[in-house]
């Protein structure tokens, strides 16, 4: 049974494109596209955390925006609890929305400047009509403030008047009040100092066990994904590379860039010397990608025809699909 | 030199000491007080305002009340029935210029406040529209609005206002708003038909700027996080409207009506002045100031005594829009 939970996919997300139209020219016509996300499939199992990395510009927020329909999709299509999300009419969509949330990255402009932050909170309860009274919804609040380690007072306050990490779970609060089934969380983290991190962290963890939450763990730093993700998906300029459990992951990366990006992890030993793998060069421009592999210009390990074909994202081990023309 | 005597940017032992729970509105109530000429200008506005609500009390004479041959009365005089005191003397054909400068107040006031209450009513309509919906509605409302900015306005004002003046009977308007307007004014419902007319010039133009400021809001609000949070969470585009553009909006709203509120006085006085805005007998301290000016030099103090209200008013009503800015501006926090 617990198995049988574990395995259900409540998110699946096939062959998703998304490509930005860039606009010039005097008549704004469309010259040339971001292709920000290129054909990525995954799917994030109920009350899992997916751990999804990169670097900037991967793509990897706009994967988790497009899931939630925040930005239309150019192709490719969303399945959430046997819903195909890209195909929903505005009504469905809205009851969906309950079932889905998002925590973002910037814990200063995700908040209303002029509302106090019980409002904010209750903002997706009046919108779905939970709670008939104003002071049921007030009592809905102040629970889901505790839930994150706030005090009923500061539902009356002001964002300003807060500190990063206590926006931070005012955000998640206002996620959680609707009682979502899943939540992504894009970078949830990356704006706060190191020690509110873990608090932040823990309470996402605290409250996936409570609710039985499952996570888009939108992040680029490898640590904090480690810490909270089951298995981690590695992007690298809009496409998929590696995708496995964690341990797997850190223990037998298969792809040259997902090496590199773990060689890249600080160690707080000063003595320990390690092969450090260098890359060499910039990301290149998802204007115009490069041909083949679209890592191989940066590729330590690159063979001759990984320039010209695109390898095939394929199941290299159980359970660890990986792109790479090295791996057989 | 010891540190306690130096002035410090900021005040830490005051600020520990602040009681825990300052409220938005004690905040800003403050900043506003510590502006000195806004305060003072806010008690002249209060005299202003008080003098034109209890104009049919504070006035002894009926301000279109002539008293044949007792025109140019010195301040003071006594009126014809031996026991009512001119104050302010009478005009060029004998009215209590006391009486006709409280109703004056009354007018001038209430054409000024809602023009500017409709301006800001109807830019924030137009612009939250326009800056939501973006792409072509956007482009197209914008543009007409620029064009319209660009068209010097009191030029147009007038010859508006004169082809309106001259085909006042033409145009149709709403009895209801003219009997409020009589009734508010205190004058004939005919005479109110001008007053209403008046109004709706101004706001023809008021509220273009105010149009291009809301846009301004939403376009900011709209890039930021909480608006997508929203609509993740559901929220319709009305309800982003409502309850987050439009709040975002009243701090700017609110100094922009402030500041804005003297030029609708200024405008109506230079219409009324140049005869094409609300005419006699209907007073206003512009068409009072008008008809003073011919005897200026044989009677220098009608034009002062008419013109100093349309003075401290632009002048009273530019200092508190000043204040207002300066206490709502979350980012001048002293």
């Amino acid at each position: 049974m617990f198995e049988e939970k574990k395995t259900y996919e409540l998110v699946q997300v096939k062959n998703l494109v998304k490509y930005f139209p860039v606009r010039g020219g005097l008549l704004q016509r469309v010259v040339a596209h971001v292709r920000a996300v290129e054909d990525v499939s995954f799917t994030v199992r109920e009350g899992e955390t997916f751990g999804l990395v990169g670097e900037s510009g991967c793509g990897k927020t706009t994967v988790g925006r497009t899931i939630l329909r925040l930005i239309p999709a150019t192709s490719g299509q969303v399945v959430f609890d046997g819903q195909d999300v890209f195909n929903l009419n505005a009504r469905d969509l809205k009851a969906l929305r309950r079932n889905m949330q998002i925590i973002f990255q910037d814990p200063f402009s995700s908040l209303d400047p002029r509302m106090p932050v019980g409002e904010s909170v209750a903002e997706g309860l009046l919108v779905h009509n939970i709670g008939k009274t104003s002071k049921e919804r007030f009592e809905v609040v102040i629970n889901t403030l505790r839930k994150v380690g706030l005090e009923d007072y500061h539902a009356r306050r002001y964002p300003h008047e807060f500190s990063g990490g206590q926006r931070q779970r005012i955000g998640i609060a206002r996620a959680l009040a609707l009682r979502p089934k899943f939540i992504v969380c894009d970078e949830p983290v990356s704006a706060l100092d190191v020690s509110i991190q873990a608090q932040v962290l823990n309470i996402l963890k605290e409250l996936q066990r409570e609710f039985n939450l499952t996570y888009l763990f939108v992040a680029h730093n490898l640590s904090v994904v480690e810490h909270i993700s089951d298995r981690i998906g590695v992007m690298y300029l809009g496409k998929m590379v590696e995708l496995t459990g964690r341990d797997e992951l850190f223990r037998k990366p298969l792809h040259p860039y997902t090496q590199a990006l773990l060689s890249a992890i600080p160690v707080p030993d000063p003595n320990l010397k390690r092969e450090r793998i260098i890359l060499k060069g910039d990301v290149p421009s998802p204007l115009r990608p490069p041909s083949g592999c679209r890592f191989h210009p940066r590729c330590p390990a690159a063979l001759e025809h990984c320039s010209q074909k695109e390898p095939v994202f394929k199941e290299a081990a159980p359970d660890h699909w990986v792109a790479c023309w090295r791996v057989e | 030199m010891t540190t306690s005597t130096m002035p410090r940017a900021i005040d830490l032992a005051a600020a520990e000491a602040m009681p825990e729970e300052v409220s938005q509105f004690r905040v800003i109530l403050r900043r506003f007080l510590r502006h000195k000429l806004a305060v003072a200008s806010l008690f002249v506005l209060a005299a202003i305002v008080l003098i034109a609500i209890l104009a049919p009390v504070i006035s002894p004479f009926d301000p279109t009340d002539i008293e044949v041959g007792n025109d140019f009365l010195a301040p003071g005089s006594v009126g014809r029935d031996g026991v009512r005191i001119h104050y302010l003397g009478t005009d060029t054909i004998g009215r209590d210029y006391w009486s006709r400068i409280t109703y004056a107040a009354r007018i001038s006031l209430t054409v000024a406040v809602t023009a500017q209450v409709a301006s800001v009513i109807i830019g924030i309509l137009v612009g939250s529209i326009s800056g939501y919906l973006g792409g072509t509605v956007d482009a197209v409302v914008m543009r007409g609005v620029e064009f319209m900015l660009t068209i010097p306005q009191l030029p147009l004002l007038l010859i508006i206002s004169s082809l309106v003046i001259q085909n006042q009977e033409a145009i149709p308007v709403p009895e209801v708003l003219t009997n409020f307007m009589a009734w508010l004014l205190l004058i004939q419902p005919r005479d109110a038909v001008q007053v209403v007319l008046i109004i709706a010039i101004l706001v023809s133009f008021g509220w273009l700027q105010d149009s291009r400021l809301m846009r301004g809001v939403v376009l900011s609000v709209k890039e930021q996080t909480f608006t997508e949070a929203s609509r993740a969470l559901g929220a319709s585009d009305l309800r982003i409207i409502l309850s987050h553009m439009i709040p975002n909006a009243i701090a700017p709203m609110i100094v922009s009506a402030s500041l804005g509120l003297s030029g609708f006085i200024i405008y109506e006085a230079a219409l009324s002045f140049l005869g094409l805005g609300i005419q006699d007998p209907t007073p206003t301290w512009g068409n009072m100031l008008s008809a003073a000016q011919s005897f200026m030099f044989q009677h220098p103090w009608l034009p002062l005594v008419s013109g100093t209200p349309i003075f401290l008013c632009s002048l009273a009503f530019n200092f508190v829009g000043d204040g207002v800015r300066d206490a709502l501006d979350p980012r001048l926090k002293l």
